[in-house]
């Protein structure tokens, strides 16, 4: 069986330079000690929590408003105020849920908070309690005091109360889910008459499902001493009387609706963090609403920014990673000039070999190479905190290899330019650097593109190992999909100059080869 | 472009001219001649005197610069790629990889001349045993001797089977044994039909193996004949060093009388090591003659020296220096 030429070559370039080990420590070993310096320096294995002071996002989507002049505590806006003393967090403003989650995502806070539409309402509705009193008795007293009716019409000038009693009790509960009350005070048949008497006199409070018995038993003994300030308040018999509220779940009936605050976290965070800061705002929180004695529910929604990764060594991995990626440019350089030097390519000349398979050996081993080196990268920067999120794996993966093929062609034909130009192994290893330094610090090799100085921008925006580094972001770290088109700008600039540098080389490479 | 009248040259080489532009010299100046098939033909030269450049152009490594050069008479500009099935060469360096075995430095240049995997591996095996170096088949090269890395170099350019081959200096630096080994091989090839350019400056080398030696000096052929009658046409013959006791002068008056019955081709006085070397043709077969007459005429030797009739011998007598120098 024959295999391809540059098939033979590129096998043969393999060996040898997997083989040698100063090839070896310069392409290998020396990129993974800069993985693992730059990820000890920049990883998050490196982070230290103890005495952290969280940054907490504060978004406000509420557009009602408590205008509750007895319950300040029901803004929002005056939530915000108590929270930015808290020392333990830092609270940051954000308008829209959008600028809070880029912020999460650019690592600038740990979480945010976000208050939902009608929260204010809601928590007037909650704080002004509304009950339903139904008066159930059929005796009747002729002190004032000891009337039903005169009980709801006073304590209705200072509570959310009701009187249902013209309704049919049955049909009413059968809807109390719907009706918006939160307790519906039965007074039993002889509650009167019991008054009168100085005995028992019976009532019940229905309330809805699912509430706490600590709160049920302040909402009882409220109750209870409303109505004994009420109905006891003269002399004997009726000061003897004996009120007794009897609390009871309404059938069938409901929690009332709460409003959930939003807590956002990164779904990097952990679970042991992501309780402390719940737990943290959320006492927070409540301490401010339930200042007054009127218990509110409060709920807090958990939810998880996901598919975004940004900690530091992910936002600089990809720039990192052309570290070692660019050692290939210097590898080719030495070993175009390498064969020269050692005769093999005059020897090789004379065979049937033409230069096509000489360099489509080449290209072929280093883009191998290539993907050996992005492999070993990703794999250290990953111990360190690199975290990959496409916008599919198949975008990830096909992006990835059509992006690293690109930059081996251009690498592999930059190569060639330098390699004819400097002729010798000695000469190209120093002279490679000419094209290296300006390719590793536009690219992210040492800093992030970002800290590139704006002015700068223009000028460097089309260096390729840039757009190299411009698309691993678009792929590893912002989502992108090959349905992108800026992605397939980028590759097509790629593109253009790696068909470009190698035709170039290709021409100088036929002359090189051929002189001695 | 094949030229059917050309049926029994290896190789034809005519006017051919190669100027290094970089350093201006003209390293090839107006070189012809011819190699026939199955024939052993030596260049034989000092070094710098062109020999390698012919070789790298004929095996199409080198351009021309101008000149004509043709391979079982497809020429080779034209029809490189049909030259290069033919041709297999052997350069004066060691070129081989050194982080490859033997074996696989053997198969990968087979595998350039895109010869099937099985077949190159029966061959490949069968040079590294020929050569014997069977021992050291997976043995990295870069822990090869200096005369295992020689001939693996060599087999590497046999493992196409070519019908030409271009041997640069194969014995250089080698030990005798390894040279006669290398020597027999040679001598395998033409009996296998193959042909054989080779260059060389030791004389012995070109002597035992070549059918015909061109001898290049400054780019040029000065002589192209067989080694017996390159030896015979242009050698002053063997020479007999003697050292006597008596003065020079008076022996080389002695010398020149015998002379004048044309018995030396050529008396030479070295006066720093009172040596006197005397050339005559076919000294074996009137020594006793010669050293009578001398005795007979007074002089009394008292160290005596002989050398053989060599290329050597024709170099000094076509340049008037040693290859050497």
């Amino acid at each position: 069986m024959k295999t391809p030429l540059f098939w033979d070559i590129a096998v043969k370039n393999l060996k040898t330079t997997l083989r040698d080990k100063k090839t070896l420590l310069f392409v290998i070993l020396i990129p993974i000690f800069f993985y693992t310096l730059m990820g000890l320096l920049f990883g998050t294995t490196s982070a230290d929590t103890e005495g952290y002071v969280y940054s907490i996002g504060f978004v406000d989507l509420d557009s009602t408003s408590a205008n509750n002049p007895q319950y300040p505590n029901y803004n929002i806006s005056y939530m915000l105020e108590i929270m930015k003393d808290v020392d333990s967090l830092n609270i940051k403003e954000y308008i829209t849920h959008e600028s809070a989650e880029k912020a999460l995502n650019d690592l600038k806070i740990d979480a945010f908070i976000e208050f939902p539409d009608g929260f204010e309402l809601f928590l007037n509705e909650s704080g002004d309690k509304a009950y339903a009193m139904y008066d159930n008795d059929t005796t009747s007293s002729s002190a004032f005091t000891h009337s039903i009716d005169n009980f709801m019409n006073v304590t209705g000038s200072y509570m959310n109360v009701t009187n249902i009693t013209s309704q049919d009790f049955g049909t009413f509960m059968s809807t109390f889910n719907e009706s918006g009350y939160d307790y519906v005070l039965l007074f039993q048949d002889g509650f009167e008459a019991a008054l009168d008497a100085g005995t028992m006199a019976n009532a019940t409070l229905f309330h809805r499902s699912e509430i706490s018995n600590e709160l049920l038993t302040v909402e009882v003994e409220t109750i209870k001493s409303t109505m004994e300030g009420f109905f006891l308040q003269v002399d004997p018999p009726a000061s003897k009387a004996d009120i007794v509220v009897d609390p009871l779940a309404a059938p069938g009936s409901n929690p009332k609706p709460v409003k959930q605050v939003s807590i956002f976290f990164r779904d990097s965070t952990e679970q042991l963090t992501r309780n402390i800061i719940t737990a943290t705002v959320q006492s927070i929180i409540d301490g401010i609403i339930n200042f007054n004695p009127n218990e509110i529910p409060l709920e807090f929604n958990e939810q998880t920014v996901t598919n975004i990764e940004k900690n530091s060594i992910t936002l600089s991995g990809p720039g990192y990673l052309m570290y070692g990626m660019l050692s290939i440019l210097s590898m080719a350089t030495i070993l175009i000039t390498m064969e020269r030097k050692s005769g093999n390519l005059k020897r090789l000349e004379s065979t049937r070999m033409r230069s096509m398979d000489m360099l489509g050996g080449h290209v072929i081993s280093n883009t191998i190479i290539l993907f050996m080196q992005f492999g070993i990268g990703v794999g250290v920067l990953s111990i360190f905190g690199l975290r990959v999120y496409p916008g599919s794996i198949l975008s990830l993966i096909t992006g990835i290899s059509l992006n690293l093929v690109l930059t081996s062609l251009f690498l592999n034909g930059l190569a060639l330019v330098a390699g004819t130009l400097f002729k010798t192994p000695e000469a190209s290893g120093g002279g490679v650097w000419i094209f290296l330094i300006p390719l590793m610090t536009f690219s992210g090799a040492f800093f992030p593109l970002e800290l590139v100085a704006p002015t700068l921008v223009p000028y460097v925006r089309w260096i390729p190992t840039r757009i190299t580094v411009l698309i691993f972001q678009d792929l590893m770290i912002n989502e992108s999909t090959l349905l992108n088109p800026q992605l397939w700008i980028n590759f097509g600039v790629l593109a253009l100059f790696g068909i470009v540098l190698f035709i170039i080389g290709m021409k100088l490479y036929g002359r090189f080869a051929r002189s001695t | 472009m094949k030229n059917n009248n050309s049926k029994k040259k290896a190789l034809e080489i005519r006017d051919l001219v190669k100027v290094y532009t970089d350093g201006n010299v003209r390293a090839v100046d107006g070189v012809s001649f011819t190699v026939h098939k199955g024939e052993i033909f030596s260049l034989l030269g000092p070094n710098g005197a062109g020999k390698t450049t012919t070789i790298s152009i004929a095996a199409t490594a080198l351009d021309p610069t101008s000149g004509s050069i043709k391979v079982f008479g497809y020429d080779v500009v034209a029809a490189r790629d049909e030259v290069r099935k033919h041709i297999g060469i052997c350069p004066q360096e060691i070129v081989i990889y050194e982080n490859l075995s033997i074996i696989e430095n053997v198969m990968f240049y087979g595998k350039m001349y895109r010869i099937p995997r099985d077949e190159l591996l029966q061959r490949a095996s069968m040079l590294i045993r020929k050569v014997g170096l069977e021992n050291k088949r997976d043995t990295m090269a870069s822990k090869l001797s200096g005369g295992m890395k020689r001939r693996l170099n060599l087999i590497m350019a046999l493992v196409s089977e070519p019908d030409l081959v271009f041997m640069d200096e194969p014995t250089a630096g080698l030990d005798p044994q390894t040279r006669r080994l290398i020597w027999e091989y040679i001598k395998g090839l033409k009996a296998r039909g193959k042909t054989v350019l080779l260059t060389t400056h030791y004389m012995d080398e070109a002597d035992e193996l070549s059918d015909r030696v061109a001898i290049m000096d400054n780019g040029k052929i000065i002589a192209l004949d067989s080694p017996f009658d390159l030896k015979r046409i242009h050698s002053t013959g063997d020479i007999l060093e003697f050292k006597f006791k008596e003065a020079g002068a008076k022996v080389m008056e002695i010398l020149e009388r015998l002379n004048k019955e044309s018995r030396f081709n050529k008396i030479q006085y070295i006066e720093e090591d009172n040596l006197f070397r005397v050339a005559i043709t076919d000294v074996l077969d009137d020594l006793t003659g010669i050293l009578n007459d001398m005795r007979d005429q007074g002089l009394h030797v008292s160290n005596m020296g002989m050398k053989s009739n060599t290329l050597e011998n024709v170099f000094i007598s076509l340049t008037g220096r040693s290859l050497r120098n």
